[in-house]
Protein backbone atom coordinates (compact mmCIF):
# COMPACT_ATOMS: atom_id res chain seq x y z
CA UNK A 1 0.00 0.00 0.00
CA UNK A 2 1.74 3.19 -0.67
CA UNK A 3 1.84 6.52 1.36
CA UNK A 4 -1.07 8.12 -0.70
CA UNK A 5 -3.33 5.58 -0.55
CA UNK A 6 -2.90 5.12 2.89
CA UNK A 7 -3.46 8.79 3.26
CA UNK A 8 -6.92 8.52 1.68
CA UNK A 9 -7.21 5.69 4.45
CA UNK A 10 -6.66 7.67 7.16
CA UNK A 11 -8.34 10.86 6.01
CA UNK A 12 -11.79 10.49 4.82
CA UNK A 13 -12.70 13.71 5.14
CA UNK A 14 -9.80 15.48 3.49
CA UNK A 15 -9.77 16.88 -0.10
CA UNK A 16 -9.40 13.97 -2.17
CA UNK A 17 -6.11 13.58 -3.41
CA UNK A 18 -4.17 13.74 -7.04
CA UNK A 19 -2.05 10.05 -6.93
CA UNK A 20 -1.39 10.70 -10.23
CA UNK A 21 0.37 14.40 -9.32
CA UNK A 22 4.23 13.68 -7.31
CA UNK A 23 5.07 16.82 -7.47
CA UNK A 24 3.23 18.43 -5.21
CA UNK A 25 4.25 19.17 -1.65
CA UNK A 26 2.85 17.46 1.84
CA UNK A 27 -0.98 16.84 1.17
CA UNK A 28 -2.12 17.68 -2.51
CA UNK A 29 -5.04 18.45 -3.56
CA UNK A 30 -7.36 21.09 -4.82
CA UNK A 31 -5.71 24.36 -3.51
CA UNK A 32 -8.89 26.20 -2.03
CA UNK A 33 -6.25 28.90 -1.15
CA UNK A 34 -3.37 30.98 -3.03
CA UNK A 35 0.04 31.25 -1.40
CA UNK A 36 -1.15 34.73 -0.34
CA UNK A 37 -3.72 34.03 1.69
CA UNK A 38 -2.95 35.01 5.38
CA UNK A 39 -2.34 32.74 7.97
CA UNK A 40 -5.77 32.60 9.58
CA UNK A 41 -7.38 31.88 6.42
CA UNK A 42 -5.07 29.03 5.75
CA UNK A 43 -5.57 27.57 9.85
CA UNK A 44 -9.50 28.11 9.27
CA UNK A 45 -8.91 26.01 6.12
CA UNK A 46 -7.02 23.00 7.92
CA UNK A 47 -9.70 23.03 10.76
CA UNK A 48 -11.94 22.43 8.21
CA UNK A 49 -10.68 19.65 7.24
CA UNK A 50 -8.83 21.04 4.36
CA UNK A 51 -5.46 19.53 5.00
CA UNK A 52 -3.58 20.94 1.86
CA UNK A 53 -3.95 24.36 3.69
CA UNK A 54 -1.36 22.74 5.65
CA UNK A 55 1.19 22.90 2.91
CA UNK A 56 1.19 26.54 2.57
CA UNK A 57 1.77 27.04 6.03
CA UNK A 58 4.88 24.53 5.78
CA UNK A 59 6.36 26.11 3.01
CA UNK A 60 5.74 29.76 4.29
CA UNK A 61 7.59 28.36 7.65
CA UNK A 62 9.86 25.92 7.38
CA UNK A 63 13.38 27.90 6.74
CA UNK A 64 12.14 29.93 9.61
CA UNK A 65 11.49 27.10 11.87
CA UNK A 66 14.31 24.64 10.56
CA UNK A 67 16.94 27.92 11.29
CA UNK A 68 15.74 28.05 15.02
CA UNK A 69 16.14 24.41 15.34
CA UNK A 70 19.05 24.04 13.62
CA UNK A 71 20.52 26.73 15.53
CA UNK A 72 19.82 25.51 18.86
CA UNK A 73 21.35 22.35 18.09
CA UNK A 74 24.17 22.65 15.55
CA UNK A 75 22.93 19.65 13.35
CA UNK A 76 21.63 19.52 10.26
CA UNK A 77 20.19 15.89 10.68
CA UNK A 78 18.78 17.02 14.29
CA UNK A 79 17.23 19.80 12.80
CA UNK A 80 15.86 18.22 9.79
CA UNK A 81 13.93 15.69 12.35
CA UNK A 82 12.73 18.21 14.70
CA UNK A 83 11.64 20.63 12.37
CA UNK A 84 9.62 17.77 10.75
CA UNK A 85 8.16 16.37 13.93
CA UNK A 86 7.60 20.00 14.67
CA UNK A 87 4.67 20.48 11.83
CA UNK A 88 3.32 17.06 12.55
CA UNK A 89 2.62 18.59 15.76
CA UNK A 90 1.51 21.82 14.85
CA UNK A 91 -0.78 19.53 12.63
CA UNK A 92 -2.13 17.34 14.81
CA UNK A 93 -2.97 20.35 17.25
CA UNK A 94 -3.78 23.16 15.04
CA UNK A 95 -7.93 22.88 16.50
CA UNK A 96 -6.24 24.77 20.09
CA UNK A 97 -4.59 27.10 18.19
CA UNK A 98 -6.95 29.43 19.17
CA UNK A 99 -6.12 32.80 17.28
CA UNK A 100 -4.51 34.44 20.55
CA UNK A 101 -1.14 35.09 19.45
CA UNK A 102 0.46 35.19 15.56
CA UNK A 103 0.71 31.50 13.86
CA UNK A 104 4.30 31.89 13.69
CA UNK A 105 4.71 32.97 17.76
CA UNK A 106 2.20 29.41 18.31
CA UNK A 107 4.51 27.96 15.67
CA UNK A 108 8.12 29.13 17.38
CA UNK A 109 6.63 28.00 20.55
CA UNK A 110 6.57 24.31 18.89
CA UNK A 111 9.96 24.61 17.66
CA UNK A 112 11.57 25.69 20.68
CA UNK A 113 10.00 23.29 22.93
CA UNK A 114 10.29 20.30 20.67
CA UNK A 115 13.84 21.83 19.98
CA UNK A 116 14.74 21.63 23.84
CA UNK A 117 13.26 18.20 24.81
CA UNK A 118 15.14 16.75 22.02
CA UNK A 119 18.52 18.57 23.51
CA UNK A 120 17.83 17.60 26.48
CA UNK A 121 16.93 13.56 25.60
CA UNK A 122 20.11 13.72 23.90
CA UNK A 123 22.37 15.78 26.46
CA UNK A 124 25.95 13.32 25.90
CA UNK A 125 25.15 12.76 22.10
CA UNK A 126 26.90 15.94 20.68
CA UNK A 127 28.23 16.58 17.85
CA UNK A 128 28.08 19.61 14.89
CA UNK A 129 26.62 18.74 11.73
CA UNK A 130 26.77 22.20 9.88
CA UNK A 131 24.96 23.82 7.18
CA UNK A 132 26.76 25.45 3.87
CA UNK A 133 27.35 28.89 4.08
CA UNK A 134 26.09 30.89 1.13
CA UNK A 135 29.31 33.58 1.12
CA UNK A 136 26.88 35.76 -1.32
CA UNK A 137 25.02 36.80 1.65
CA UNK A 138 27.86 37.65 3.66
CA UNK A 139 29.09 41.18 3.94
CA UNK A 140 30.76 43.14 6.27
CA UNK A 141 34.55 43.01 8.05
CA UNK A 142 34.09 39.28 7.06
CA UNK A 143 33.76 39.70 3.58
CA UNK A 144 36.84 42.10 3.72
CA UNK A 145 38.88 40.11 4.74
CA UNK A 146 37.67 37.08 2.75
CA UNK A 147 37.99 39.05 -0.02
CA UNK A 148 41.55 39.39 0.59
CA UNK A 149 42.18 35.86 1.03
CA UNK A 150 43.16 33.33 -1.34
CA UNK A 151 40.04 30.55 -2.54
CA UNK A 152 41.54 27.60 -0.21
CA UNK A 153 42.47 29.78 2.51
CA UNK A 154 38.72 31.25 2.55
CA UNK A 155 37.11 28.00 2.86
CA UNK A 156 38.41 27.03 5.58
CA UNK A 157 38.71 30.12 7.55
CA UNK A 158 35.07 30.53 6.71
CA UNK A 159 34.57 26.64 8.28
CA UNK A 160 36.76 27.20 10.97
CA UNK A 161 34.62 30.40 12.17
CA UNK A 162 31.39 28.65 11.71
CA UNK A 163 32.84 25.65 13.83
CA UNK A 164 33.90 28.10 16.56
CA UNK A 165 30.63 29.82 16.65
CA UNK A 166 28.53 27.25 17.22
CA UNK A 167 30.93 25.53 19.43
CA UNK A 168 30.49 28.85 21.42
CA UNK A 169 26.72 28.65 20.99
CA UNK A 170 26.80 25.11 22.25
CA UNK A 171 28.49 26.44 25.65
CA UNK A 172 25.68 28.53 26.24
CA UNK A 173 22.79 26.96 28.67
CA UNK A 174 19.79 26.26 26.93
CA UNK A 175 17.38 29.10 27.64
CA UNK A 176 20.56 31.48 26.52
CA UNK A 177 21.09 29.79 23.30
CA UNK A 178 17.08 30.25 22.51
CA UNK A 179 17.14 33.63 23.12
CA UNK A 180 20.30 34.57 21.29
CA UNK A 181 19.21 32.39 18.39
CA UNK A 182 15.57 33.47 18.17
CA UNK A 183 16.86 37.85 18.73
CA UNK A 184 20.15 37.58 16.89
CA UNK A 185 19.56 35.35 13.94
CA UNK A 186 15.39 35.03 13.33
CA UNK A 187 15.97 38.76 14.59
CA UNK A 188 12.54 38.83 16.64
CA UNK A 189 11.91 41.33 18.64
CA UNK A 190 12.51 41.47 22.92
CA UNK A 191 8.52 41.46 23.26
CA UNK A 192 8.09 38.30 20.69
CA UNK A 193 10.74 36.16 22.42
CA UNK A 194 9.14 36.83 25.28
CA UNK A 195 5.49 35.53 23.99
CA UNK A 196 7.34 32.48 22.54
CA UNK A 197 9.53 31.65 25.94
CA UNK A 198 6.66 33.16 28.16
CA UNK A 199 9.19 35.17 30.02
CA UNK A 200 8.63 39.25 30.60
CA UNK A 201 10.87 41.46 28.24
CA UNK A 202 13.35 42.32 30.83
CA UNK A 203 13.98 38.41 31.01
CA UNK A 204 14.98 38.73 27.36
CA UNK A 205 16.85 41.59 28.02
CA UNK A 206 18.94 39.85 30.92
CA UNK A 207 19.46 36.49 29.29
CA UNK A 208 20.51 38.60 26.02
CA UNK A 209 22.71 40.78 27.49
CA UNK A 210 24.32 37.69 30.06
CA UNK A 211 24.71 35.50 26.43
CA UNK A 212 26.32 37.85 24.42
CA UNK A 213 28.75 38.56 26.95
CA UNK A 214 29.94 34.91 27.36
CA UNK A 215 30.26 34.43 23.27
CA UNK A 216 32.37 37.28 23.21
CA UNK A 217 34.28 35.71 26.25
CA UNK A 218 34.45 32.17 24.11
CA UNK A 219 35.21 33.80 21.10
CA UNK A 220 37.81 36.38 22.30
CA UNK A 221 40.76 34.56 22.10
CA UNK A 222 40.17 32.47 19.22
CA UNK A 223 39.11 35.86 16.85
CA UNK A 224 42.25 37.86 18.63
CA UNK A 225 44.78 34.72 17.15
CA UNK A 226 42.95 33.51 15.02
CA UNK A 227 42.58 35.75 12.41
CA UNK A 228 45.99 36.90 13.19
CA UNK A 229 46.93 33.37 12.58
CA UNK A 230 45.72 33.83 8.98
CA UNK A 231 46.85 37.56 8.05
CA UNK A 232 48.98 37.25 4.73
CA UNK B 1 54.52 32.99 23.06
CA UNK B 2 51.22 32.69 22.12
CA UNK B 3 50.83 35.61 19.01
CA UNK B 4 53.60 38.16 18.56
CA UNK B 5 51.26 39.94 15.61
CA UNK B 6 49.34 43.12 16.31
CA UNK B 7 45.73 42.62 16.91
CA UNK B 8 43.76 43.90 13.61
CA UNK B 9 42.79 47.53 13.38
CA UNK B 10 39.25 46.49 13.07
CA UNK B 11 38.22 43.12 14.76
CA UNK B 12 35.80 41.32 13.88
CA UNK B 13 32.47 41.56 16.25
CA UNK B 14 30.22 39.44 17.13
CA UNK B 15 27.32 40.59 14.89
CA UNK B 16 29.55 39.81 12.05
CA UNK B 17 29.65 36.34 13.16
CA UNK B 18 25.68 36.34 14.00
CA UNK B 19 25.58 37.86 10.26
CA UNK B 20 27.77 34.88 9.29
CA UNK B 21 25.14 32.65 11.17
CA UNK B 22 22.55 33.60 8.92
CA UNK B 23 23.73 32.49 6.04
CA UNK B 24 24.31 28.78 7.01
CA UNK B 25 21.03 27.68 5.01
CA UNK B 26 20.28 24.39 3.65
CA UNK B 27 20.12 23.80 -0.59
CA UNK B 28 16.66 23.26 -2.61
CA UNK B 29 18.37 19.91 -2.79
CA UNK B 30 17.51 19.44 1.22
CA UNK B 31 14.08 20.86 0.87
CA UNK B 32 12.66 18.65 -1.78
CA UNK B 33 13.68 15.94 0.35
CA UNK B 34 12.17 17.25 3.70
CA UNK B 35 9.01 17.57 1.84
CA UNK B 36 9.07 13.62 1.32
CA UNK B 37 9.85 12.84 4.44
CA UNK B 38 7.49 15.09 5.78
CA UNK B 39 4.90 14.34 3.91
CA UNK B 40 5.48 10.16 5.14
CA UNK B 41 5.77 11.78 8.83
CA UNK B 42 2.27 13.37 8.46
CA UNK B 43 1.06 10.29 6.97
CA UNK B 44 2.67 8.00 9.58
CA UNK B 45 0.76 9.97 12.31
CA UNK B 46 -2.64 10.01 10.90
CA UNK B 47 -2.55 6.32 10.06
CA UNK B 48 -0.79 5.66 13.82
CA UNK B 49 -3.70 8.08 15.48
CA UNK B 50 -6.40 5.85 13.30
CA UNK B 51 -4.92 2.40 14.26
CA UNK B 52 -4.34 3.89 18.12
CA UNK B 53 -8.77 4.52 17.83
CA UNK B 54 -9.19 1.36 16.50
CA UNK B 55 -7.09 -0.83 18.92
CA UNK B 56 -8.90 1.16 21.48
CA UNK B 57 -12.13 0.71 19.78
CA UNK B 58 -11.60 -2.96 19.79
CA UNK B 59 -10.05 -3.31 23.33
CA UNK B 60 -13.26 -1.90 24.43
CA UNK B 61 -15.52 -3.98 22.59
CA UNK B 62 -13.63 -7.30 23.17
CA UNK B 63 -12.51 -6.31 27.30
CA UNK B 64 -13.80 -3.63 28.96
CA UNK B 65 -17.79 -4.56 27.61
CA UNK B 66 -17.92 -8.25 28.59
CA UNK B 67 -16.20 -7.08 32.08
CA UNK B 68 -18.21 -4.50 32.50
CA UNK B 69 -21.62 -6.49 31.71
CA UNK B 70 -20.21 -9.38 33.68
CA UNK B 71 -19.58 -6.86 36.48
CA UNK B 72 -23.07 -5.08 36.11
CA UNK B 73 -24.88 -8.80 36.21
CA UNK B 74 -23.02 -9.92 39.45
CA UNK B 75 -23.93 -6.54 41.45
CA UNK B 76 -27.74 -6.91 40.30
CA UNK B 77 -27.33 -11.00 41.36
CA UNK B 78 -26.17 -9.43 44.83
CA UNK B 79 -28.36 -6.69 45.07
CA UNK B 80 -31.42 -9.45 44.20
CA UNK B 81 -30.16 -11.98 46.60
CA UNK B 82 -28.96 -9.61 49.73
CA UNK B 83 -32.30 -9.94 51.16
CA UNK B 84 -31.38 -13.62 51.51
CA UNK B 85 -28.71 -13.97 53.48
CA UNK B 86 -29.63 -12.24 56.57
CA UNK B 87 -31.82 -14.66 58.37
CA UNK B 88 -29.86 -18.18 59.99
CA UNK B 89 -32.34 -20.46 59.76
CA UNK B 90 -33.28 -23.45 62.12
CA UNK B 91 -34.61 -26.92 62.13
CA UNK B 92 -37.11 -26.24 64.64
CA UNK B 93 -39.63 -23.47 63.93
CA UNK B 94 -40.74 -21.43 66.76
CA UNK B 95 -43.54 -19.16 66.52
CA UNK B 96 -43.44 -18.23 69.95
CA UNK B 97 -42.49 -15.19 70.78
CA UNK B 98 -39.64 -15.71 73.43
CA UNK B 99 -38.25 -12.87 75.93
CA UNK B 100 -34.92 -13.54 77.61
CA UNK B 101 -33.99 -11.17 80.24
CA UNK B 102 -30.15 -11.77 79.96
CA UNK B 103 -27.98 -9.63 82.31
CA UNK B 104 -24.38 -11.25 82.97
CA UNK B 105 -21.81 -9.88 85.80
CA UNK B 106 -19.21 -7.54 84.06
CA UNK B 107 -16.56 -10.21 84.88
CA UNK B 108 -18.22 -12.96 82.71
CA UNK B 109 -17.47 -13.34 78.95
CA UNK B 110 -19.90 -14.12 76.98
CA UNK B 111 -19.05 -15.86 73.68
CA UNK B 112 -22.50 -16.13 71.90
CA UNK B 113 -26.24 -15.69 72.35
CA UNK B 114 -28.64 -18.35 70.98
CA UNK B 115 -32.03 -16.31 70.61
CA UNK B 116 -33.96 -19.66 70.35
CA UNK B 117 -32.50 -20.96 73.39
CA UNK B 118 -33.77 -18.46 75.42
CA UNK B 119 -36.48 -19.97 77.57
CA UNK B 120 -38.58 -16.34 77.92
CA UNK B 121 -40.99 -15.33 75.58
CA UNK B 122 -39.00 -12.40 74.54
CA UNK B 123 -35.01 -12.20 74.39
CA UNK B 124 -33.61 -8.23 76.24
CA UNK B 125 -29.82 -7.89 76.01
CA UNK B 126 -28.62 -4.92 78.53
CA UNK B 127 -26.26 -3.61 77.11
CA UNK B 128 -25.14 -1.59 80.19
CA UNK B 129 -24.59 -4.62 82.07
CA UNK B 130 -22.29 -6.26 79.38
CA UNK B 131 -18.51 -6.52 79.94
CA UNK B 132 -16.28 -5.59 77.33
CA UNK B 133 -16.02 -8.65 74.31
CA UNK B 134 -14.12 -9.70 71.31
CA UNK B 135 -17.11 -11.01 69.55
CA UNK B 136 -21.14 -11.79 70.31
CA UNK B 137 -22.50 -13.98 68.31
CA UNK B 138 -26.00 -12.72 68.00
CA UNK B 139 -28.89 -14.84 65.40
CA UNK B 140 -32.47 -14.24 65.46
CA UNK B 141 -34.86 -16.75 63.31
CA UNK B 142 -36.37 -15.60 60.51
CA UNK B 143 -39.57 -17.09 61.46
CA UNK B 144 -39.58 -15.16 64.18
CA UNK B 145 -40.81 -12.11 62.14
CA UNK B 146 -43.12 -10.60 64.85
CA UNK B 147 -43.21 -8.12 66.76
CA UNK B 148 -40.43 -7.41 70.06
CA UNK B 149 -41.57 -5.67 71.86
CA UNK B 150 -38.64 -4.20 74.61
CA UNK B 151 -39.03 -1.42 77.06
CA UNK B 152 -41.62 -0.17 75.63
CA UNK B 153 -40.06 0.00 71.85
CA UNK B 154 -41.66 -2.15 68.87
CA UNK B 155 -38.98 -3.46 66.32
CA UNK B 156 -38.83 -6.26 64.01
CA UNK B 157 -35.92 -8.83 63.88
CA UNK B 158 -34.08 -6.62 61.44
CA UNK B 159 -34.03 -3.79 63.36
CA UNK B 160 -33.36 -5.47 66.12
CA UNK B 161 -30.06 -6.99 65.05
CA UNK B 162 -29.23 -3.39 63.35
CA UNK B 163 -29.80 -2.09 66.94
CA UNK B 164 -27.30 -4.77 68.27
CA UNK B 165 -24.87 -4.07 65.66
CA UNK B 166 -24.70 -0.32 66.19
CA UNK B 167 -24.23 -0.29 69.82
CA UNK B 168 -21.74 -3.31 69.36
CA UNK B 169 -19.68 -1.35 67.08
Amino acid sequence: MNAQVLYQAATTSFTPVDTTDNSGGILQGQSLQSEDSPDSQLIEHVKAGHANAFNTLVNRYRERVFSVVYNMTSNREDANDVTQDVFVKAFQNIHRFKGNSAFFTWLYRIAVNTAISFIKKNRNRQYFSLENLQEDGISGKIAEILSSRKHSRRDILLRELQEKLNEALQKLSVKHRTTVVLFEIEGLSHKEIGQILKCSEGTVRSRLHYAKNELQNYMEDYLRQGFDGYNE
Amino acid sequence: MRNNKQPQEDPIRLDDLFQLKRQEKPDQQFWEEFDVQLQQKMLGSMVDRRNLLDRFRQFTLRKILPLSLAGSALAALVVSLSPLWKPVHSDKPNTDVEVAALSQPSNTEIESVDFHEATLSATQVNFDSLPEFSSLELSVDASLNAVYETNGLVASSDSLLTGIAEQLF
